[in-house]
């Protein structure tokens, strides 16, 4: 299902693009709801690996090319990705097992087999709808990843949780949302155990507590989500933050993704991740 | 579409790779850099952070050598070494198990049984683990070893793409040279590994070759430690184009003390982490405080003990002999001390050393400043002599900040010291495997007996261990000499009778 060709375009158009396009729509005041709270209505770039989105960890923003051809560009693209130092602490007796879903990514890890991407590792939204007792965030796959479009509904009307035990578990969860201060916070349980947080063999239990922080200044939203787990991680996990930048065109749209249909599995002859 | 190849065709300008002929530091440590595929992208990064590495071969007890002329005794390994260069941090994960044939020398040779050790640094803290990730496992136990730190970062920072992280962030302190028609990169380490240099030899495909540091060794002053990497490859089940060498070799006072083939890597694998237990955490750091315990065995005899390693006074009518003066400057300076605190207004004549192995020789060079006469076994001598004259000049000792010709007297099999109020005999102990040159002492008067390494008693509610044939072979010497003793006052370990001794082995 993997089209790689199309991670190694978009990364080079975002190196020759997106400093014109960011620049150019300069800072704006963060517009407020009636009851007062930011705005974060519109589109947000599409999806997480657009060339507006930026990551604070500098080795992703590399586009892996060692000689400037294409040869390589899998190959290391995959090195530099595992170079990333951010990473969930798993308890002692599940390292074994994370480092032998890494080295079988191929076929173990869920988003490969056009799986949902799930919470958290979907990821900031592509475009926000904003009410006072409700949030929707629209999710566009990039286009290499296999998850696919799909939306999230996130109540904002003060609820509580179902008791956990009566949750059956699912890829997004439940989630609720909140505000602290201007921080909008959603918080997410619920889930089931096939997602992983991240390529790399990162798994979680059933017992996963997602907590996700945006926050809006003017024309950049910020997100970032904390992973608890107490069942297999020794300590929370930070995810590292993402800054999306608001598409200035009013009329902008979210492409669609193509179906996502795995046909290179059966052609893989390595464990060489792609 | 045409925007897009413009593109690439500005990434493929800014990517030309140096050559590998250019002399400055700069280039020449990044054209390193590709002959091992550290550096991807087109801000040529280096995108090497983690390196896990296996392989199978010998590790060597450095300073235990059976005879003080022959190589480092080895053990049978198999090595998985866990690397985070962003941390940075290093876990080396070895199964030993005993050579072929027969085993002679020390370093804990030969094991009752297969031994795992896991030995960790991570930033300031350095421990041994039970199990990888000890002290987050139930029942699992981290040792702290905070003097093991700084060896095991230079073990991280001397692999080969160490090396040349160091080098490029040594910056204008990196020079470089030819040697011999190879390219040399020597430059200085920083921060706890001050005062450290490493010069690193390239080959002809610009990979490291050898690497060569010198650290302060107690016995053998400025050591040089030497390591050879050959036969680069990609090793990884996961092809990455990161060249390792499936061959290393590192020497330390001129024989191995590793020796390696590498079976597979893992550059970059994601998950190498190194968590710091809260116990470990909460050591300080550093070698533990000095502490000298004295206890009186019988009159005129103390047990100097409070370390790993004890040393023995005997009071004579004008002068102290001192049996062991284990480890290092330091230790022998703080034994000295309480010596002369215990026996006052009189020197120490005599230091007896058990036998040649470095953490009971460590101390002479001290002792020798002291102005004692070394006893210890014929064959040493002439080695005490030549490596005591090499030179100290890292982290000067007490001998070298105040040179002095040593004395050393070679014994054979029996030296009795007395000045006809006292006597101390000192026997070669024969049939060891340990040590060739294994020395006891024995105070007939008191019939005391004082040994290193053949017995060393477990505390008192220990479950018994293996019985050791060195054990058995110290009670067969006691029988052979026909030597009386009541109590054994052992090097390492507590004060004993011959009774438990003899409980031991069996042979109550």
């Amino acid at each position: 299902m993997k089209q790689p060709c199309l991670i190694f375009i978009f990364a080079s158009a975002a190196l020759c693009l997106s400093s014109v396009r960011v620049t150019a729509q300069g800072n704006q005041a963060t517009p407020r709801t009636a009851d007062g709270h930011p705005d974060l209505s519109g589109v947000w770039n599409g999806n997480a690996a657009s060339p507006f989105v930026k990551s604070e960890d500098p080795l992703t923003a590399n586009l892996s090319s060692r000689d400037g051809t294409l040869l390589n560009f899998e190959r290391d693209g995959t090195l530099i990705r595992r170079a990333n130092p951010n990473k969930p602490l798993y308890k002692p007796e599940f390292w074994e097992k994370v480092q032998k879903l890494d080295q079988n990514g191929n076929t173990e890890d869920p988003s490969f087999g056009c799986m949902p991407a799930g919470v958290p590792r979907m990821g900031p939204p592509a475009k926000i709808v904003q009410t006072p007792t409700e949030l929707i965030f629209l999710h566009v796959s990039g286009g290499a990843q296999g998850w696919g479009d799909t939306f999230r509904v996130i109540p904002m009307d003060g609820r509580s949780h179902t008791p956990l035990a009566d949750l059956d578990g699912t890829w997004k969860g439940e989630s609720l949302g909140h505000w602290e201060g201007d921080t909008l916070v959603i918080d997410t349980i619920g889930f089931n155990d096939t997602s992983w947080l991240d390529i790399g063999g990162f798994f979680h239990s059933e017992n996963m507590h997602v907590i996700e922080r945006l926050h809006r200044e003017g024309d950049t939203l910020t997100w970032q989500a904390t992973v608890e787990d107490p069942d297999v991680l020794l300590r929370p996990w930070a995810m590292s933050t993402r800054t999306l930048k608001l598409n200035p065109d009013p009329k902008a749209v979210l492409a669609e993704t193509l179906p996502c249909i795995e046909r290179d599995l059966s052609h893989l002859v390595t464990k060489e991740h792609h | 579409m045409i925007r897009r190849f413009f593109c690439y065709s500005l990434i493929a300008g800014a990517l030309a790779v140096p050559s590998a002929h250019a002399q400055d530091p700069a280039a020449t440590i990044k054209t390193a850099e590709y002959a091992l595929g550290m550096i991807r992208g087109p801000q040529r990064i280096d995108a090497v952070s983690t390196l896990e590495y296996w392989g199978t071969g010998s590790t060597y007890a450095f300073g235990q050598s059976y005879r003080p002329d022959l190589a480092w005794p080895a053990f049978k390994v198999t090595y998985h070494a866990s690397l985070s260069y962003a941390v940075p941090a290093m876990r080396v994960d070895v199964m030993r198990s005993n050579p072929d044939g027969l085993v002679q020398g020390g370093g804990g040779l030969p094991l009752a049984a297969p031994q795992r050790q896991i030995q960790v640094v991570s930033g300031r803290f350095a421990w041994n683990e039970s199990v990888p990730g000890a002290g987050f496992i139930p029942g699992s136990t981290a040792t702290p070893d905070p003097a093991a730190r700084n060896d095991r970062l230079l073990q991280l920072w001397t692999t080969p793409f160490g090396v040349l992280k160091m080098a490029v962030q040594a910056g204008s302190r990196a020079k470089v040279t030819t040697e011999g028609g190879a390219t040399v990169i020597t430059f200085p380490l920083s921060g706890t590994l001050e005062g450290i240099t490493v010069k690193a030899t390239l080959n002809v495909k610009s990979q490291v070759e050898r690497v060569e540091t010198r650290t302060d060794n107690p016995v053998l002053g400025d050591l040089v430690t030497e390591t050879t990497y050959s036969d680069y490859k990609d090793l990884g089940e996961i092809a990455s184009d990161v060249l390792f060498p499936s061959h290393i070799v590192q020497k330390q006072g001129g024989f191995p003390v590793l020796d390696l083939t590498i079976t597979k890597t893992d550059p970059n694998n994601p998950y190498v982490v190194f968590p710091v237990p809260d116990s470990v955490e909460k050591t300080p750091p550093g070698p533990a405080p000095l502490n000298v315990e004295t206890q009186q065995v019988s009159e005129g005899v103390w047990y100097m003990t409070g370390g790993t390693h004890h040393s023995v006074a005997v009071e004579f009518k004008n002068y102290v002999a001192l049996i062991e003066c284990p480890l290092n400057d330091d230790r022998a300076v703080a034994v000295i001390q309480a010596v002369k605190k215990t026996v006052p207004n009189k020197p120490i004549r005599y230091v007896i050393n058990s036998h040649h192995h470095f953490d009971h020789s460590g101390g002479l060079r001290a002792c020798v400043a002291e102005g004692a006469t070394i006893l210890t076994a014929a064959e040493n001598k002439p080695y005490y002599e030549k490596v005591w004259a090499m030179p100290h000049t890292l982290s000067p000792d007490r001998l070298a900040k105040a040179p002095k010709k040593p004395v050393i007297e070679g014994v054979g099999d029996k030296r009795a010291i007395t000045d006809g109020t006292r006597t101390l005999e000192l026997y070669h102990l024969q049939g060891s495997n340990h040590a060739d040159t294994m020395l006891i002492a024995y105070l007939p008067k008191e019939k005391v007996l004082i040994e290193a390494d053949v017995y060393n008693p477990a505390p008192p509610n220990a479950a018994p261990g293996p019985v050791s044939k060195e054990s058995v072979n110290l009670y067969n010497n006691i029988n052979r000499l026909k030597l009386d003793v009541q109590q054994i006052a052992p090097l390492h370990g507590r004060l004993v009778t011959i009774s438990d001794l003899q409980r031991l082995i069996g042979q109550n």
